[in-house]
Parts: C-alpha cells; sequence; structure tokens
C-alpha cells in the first residue's frame, strides 16, 4: 500500500534525524537532548545539529537532483556525481583557493568559491552531455566517468600543490570524498534556500518534466522548448551541486540510489520522484553520514559508504536491462 | 522539402507518402521543431498536440502519461473508445507496442485542437486499426493531420496529401487523388485499383 509506503519513509527520516544527533564522535545520550548542558550544549549547538541539518538538506537536494536528471536526461543512471558535475565543482572550489595567492582576504572565499564552483559544475556537465548524447544510456555514463577522471585528477593536482603554501586548504580526500561537518549555521541557511527552491520548482514543474522525458516532439507541440528546459535545470542542478561540493566535497551516489528506491515503491512519475526523493535522500545521508563521521572509530569519508550502497542497485540496473529504454 | 503549400482543414487530413518522403519532416515544422528555410507556418488557433512514432517508455503509470505536460483536458471521452480505462493504474512502460501508442494517440486526441500524428496505425494489430479509424471517423470538429504509408488508412480521409521526395504530388479528396497512376508514381511500384463489393482496395 502507497501508504504504508510513505509513512515508512517519514519514520526512517525522523529516526536519524533523532540517530544522528546521538551518534557521531562523541555519543550524546537522549537524555542530554532534552536537557543539553555543558560540553553536550557546545557540541550540539555548535556542531552536532549544524551538521545534521546540512547531512538532511544534502541528501534531499542530491535525491532530488537525481531524479531531475534521469528523467530529463531519459537515464536511471544519472545523478550529480556520475554525470561529472560533482568533479567539476570540486574543481571549481579547489582553483578557487589560488585566488589567496592574490592576497585575497580569506572571509571572501566563503562567497567567491561557490560561484566559481558553479561555474565549472555547469562546465563539465555541458562537456559530459556533449560527448554522451548521441550514444544511447551509456554515453552519458561514459562521458561523465571520463569528465570525472579529467576534473578528479585536476584537483589532486592542484590541491597538492596549494597545500604546500596553504595547509589549511581541505584534503583531497576532502575533495573527492567528501566529509559532512558543518560548524556554525550560516552555511546551512544556504543550504536550506537552495533545496527549497529546487523542491518547490520541481514541484511545480513535474508533470512538465514528464512531458520533456516521454517525447520531444510532444513537448514542442505543447510549446516547451525541451533542449532549452533541460539546459535550464541542469543550470540549477549545477548550481545546486556546486554550491554542496564547495562546502563538503563531492558526495556520490545518493542521487542514483534515492530516485531508484521511489520509484520502484511509489511510481516513476515527478510528481512521486521530487517529494519523496528529497523524503528518503535526507535520512540516506544521514545514516551514512553517521558511518562517516567516527562511530567507526576513526573518520570515513562519506562517499565510500554511499558508493558501497549504490553498487548493488548500478550493477541490477544494468543486469536487468532497465537501463535499455531508449527510443 | 520544396514549394510545400497546403492547408489543413477541420476532419481527417493525411500524408501519404513512402519511407524517407518527408513526412515526418513536415509534421516536425508544423510544431516549430524544425524552423523552414523559407515560408512560414499559421496555426488559425486552437492547442496543438502530437501522437510520435517514438517516444521513451517511462516507468510512469499511464494515468502520469496522460496528465504529463498539464493540460487539464478531459481524457475520459478518449479513454472509452480505446478501451484504455483499465489501464490507467498500470506501468506505462509494461504495455505492449501497441497499448503503449493508443495511450498517446487518446492523449493526443484529448489534448490538441490541432492534433498531428506520426504513423498512427504502425505498431497496431488490426483490431486496433479499425478502431481508431472508426475513432477518427468521427471527430469533425478538430483539425487533424495524420502521416502515414497506409493506403487503407488514407482512404478514411477528408483529404489527402501525396509526398513524394519532399514535394506535394497531389492534394485533394481521397477519391480524386488516390488514383492508379498518382499511386504508381508515388510508390515506384504498379499499384492497381479494384473495385470488391462496394469497396475499393490497392493491390500491388
Amino acid at each position: 500500500m502507497k501508504s504504508t509506503r510513505i509513512a515508512l519513509f517519514s519514520l526512517i527520516f525522523f529516526f536519524s534525524i533523532f540517530a544522528s544527533l546521538i551518534y557521531g564522535e562523541v555519543y550524546i545520550p537522549p537524555s542530554a537532548l532534552l536537557h543539553p548542558h555543558g560540553v553536550y550544549s557546545i557540541i550540539l549547538e555548535r556542531i552536532r545539529i549544524p551538521t545534521v541539518l546540512a547531512a538532511a538538506t544534502i541528501g534531499a537536494s542530491l535525491g532530488v537532483c537525481g531524479a531531475v536528471m534521469q528523467m530529463l536526461l531519459r537515464n536511471p543512471l544519472m545523478d550529480p556525481y556520475v554525470s561529472g558535475t560533482a568533479s567539476g565543482g570540486a574543481f571549481g572550489a579547489v582553483l578557487s583557493y589560488f585566488l589567496l595567492a592574490f592576497n585575497l582576504p580569506f572571509a571572501f572565499l566563503v562567497y567567491v568559491s561557490p560561484l566559481i564552483a558553479f561555474a565549472f559544475a555547469l562546465l563539465s556537465t555541458f562537456i559530459t552531455i556533449a560527448i554522451g548524447k548521441r550514444t544511447g544510456v551509456y554515453g552519458l555514463v561514459v562521458g561523465g566517468v571520463v569528465v570525472a577522471f579529467i576534473f578528479s585528477s585536476a584537483v589532486t593536482i592542484l590541491t597538492t600543490l596549494i597545500s604546500n603554501r596553504y595547509p589549511f586548504v581541505p584534503s583531497v580526500t576532502f575533495w573527492l570524498q567528501g566529509q559532512i561537518v558543518v560548524v556554525g549555521w550560516r552555511r546551512d541557511l544556504g543550504l536550506f534556500a537552495l533545496t527549497a527552491i529546487l523542491v518547490l520548482l520541481g514541484l511545480r514543474h513535474a508533470r512538465r518534466i514528464d512531458l520533456v522525458a516521454i517525447s520531444d516532439e510532444m513537448s514542442y507541440a505543447r510549446g516547451i522548448n525541451p533542449n532549452t528546459y533541460r539546459y535550464v535545470w541542469v543550470i540549477l542542478v549545477s548550481l545546486v551541486s556546486g554550491y554542496i561540493v564547495s562546502l563538503v566535497g563531492i558526495v556520490g551516489f545518493v542521487g542514483i540510489i534515492v530516485p531508484h528506491i521511489v520509484r520502484r515503491t511509489l511510481g516513476g512519475s515527478t510528481t512521486k520522484l521530487v517529494p519523496y526523493s528529497a523524503l528518503l535522500g535526507s535520512p540516506i545521508l544521514l545514516l551514512a553520514n553517521i558511518l562517516s563521521s567516527g562511530i567507526l572509530g576513526t573518520v570515513i569519508p562519506v562517499t565510500a559508504i554511499t558508493s558501497l550502497a549504490a553498487a548493488p542497485i548500478i550493477v541490477y540496473v544494468m543486469v536487468r536491462g532497465i537501463a535499455d529504454k531508449r527510443y | 522539402m520544396e514549394d510545400v503549400g497546403l492547408e489543413f482543414t477541420r476532419g481527417l487530413n493525411v500524408i501519404l507518402g513512402p519511407n524517407g518522403s518527408g513526412k515526418t519532416t513536415l509534421l516536425r515544422c508544423i510544431i516549430g521543431m524544425l524552423k523552414p528555410q523559407a515560408g512560414n507556418i499559421r496555426i488559425e488557433e486552437g492547442e496543438t498536440s502530437y501522437a510520435p512514432a517514438e517516444y521513451f517508455g517511462a516507468e510512469m503509470s499511464v494515468l502520469d502519461v496522460l496528465l504529463s505536460g498539464g493540460s487539464g483536458r478531459d481524457y475520459a471521452s478518449y479513454l472509452e473508445p480505446f478501451g484504455l480505462q483499465a489501464f490507467l493504474d498500470r506501468n506505462f512502460s509494461s504495455l505492449s507496442t501497441g497499448e503503449k501508442r493508443m495511450v498517446l494517440i487518446a492523449k493526443a486526441l484529448a489534448e490538441g485542437d490541432v492534433v498531428l500524428m506520426d504513423e498512427p496505425t504502425s505498431g497496431l494489430d488490426l483490431k486496433n486499426q479499425v478502431k481508431l479509424r472508426v475513432i477518427l471517423a468521427g471527430i469533425k470538429h478538430k483539425v487533424i493531420v495524420a502521416s502515414t504509408h497506409d493506403i487503407t488508412f488514407a482512404q478514411g480521409a477528408d483529404r489527402v496529401t501525396l509526398l513524394k521526395s519532399g514535394r506535394i504530388l497531389a492534394h485533394g479528396e481521397a477519391e480524386r487523388v488516390l488514383t492508379e497512376e498518382l499511386l504508381t508514381q508515388l510508390y515506384e511500384v504498379r499499384v492497381r485499383r479494384v473495385s470488391v463489393d462496394g469497396h475499393t482496395l490497392f493491390l500491388t
């Protein structure tokens, strides 16, 4: 029953928020959540709650980005990571640190970094689409892999070069594999705003996205230019992905896992994919982040965990030939 | 394509032509997907809709496919003649080719005042082809433009346009245009027109 599944997703959502508040590098007992005191209060207010909110909004955003990309690009294996978008964003973010060499104040970087990340996230996505669009479903995936190789390598090289001079620049592992630790509330506001815009626009345009997915000709007949439409959404997805990457590095595969589960349990129309990918994306990233943030004794990059979770789904999609649903 | 000057009015207009003659190209020009190098295309009034020959078999319910694009029109009256009411909850991608086509044709008929169809009978079995011809014959208030290479389908049209290699060979009422000479010229095979029990048949 669909309503049972929605209730289940909601339950998982609330449970994961609760679990993320308790578990982490420092265990906070549930009683301390209700009456925070001493060091627990500091951890909760400055680190734990902002991190939980960040992971929840990032998970929701990535889920929705994946869903929209999969519909518009007619490809069940797409998400901002596979498409090379995130890798381009990481490159842009690292490149912005070079501005430090021109004696720009570090505080400036907070505003500039997401913008440059967005520019390169957009560029890398366009390159992937240009490479892959004519060669069927796997064309985009291969294009994305190639683009990700290029930009990830560039990130590695740049980071290694800069870190000698500026040791506070985040490491290669941070950029390429992600780490969600947020201190303070300012970043959360930006994340929340972008996520809200993404979800609201996605809901408003859901029927149109469905139409563009089914047929370009039908879209033209209804007054929608499907190519322009795709580019506008790619720009929005790149903006959101670029911002996320500049904050927490590359978080991969959430955009593949989540829409797939929603499609199998609640149906594949964008009207369902957008809201429920947001609802399910949060807990999946929150739970992955619990594993990532020290509960296993040490900090593990979050993409390592999400990619292990995504692997069986990707294999399933490929083996079942679901991906071969082209014209 | 060259020198294409045509007018399509209410009722069933069929564009008949062999493969590669430019039928789909013409339809795509009408919806604005392709831009003509010279001349213009005008749609006098009403909404346009399109039933394509190729489309992505999306993983959503038939109802969601019908509602895609959000036109707000009423589909119910077009579902019944096609027998599609029972299909609403089914996954579109799991339907047979013919069933999918009928869903998209029903959607186009419900949504458009100017309805374009690309090879609507292809993929349909005999029973559904007959069903479609009956349904289209009954719709007189819409402008329906259908491309086909199926002569039997063209016989039911109010007006037929013969398209060969991007040029108009003939245009007018089905009776006057579907002649042995013109069809032989169109298809480059000897076509014979025969009368059996009051029905006109075309044989090669």
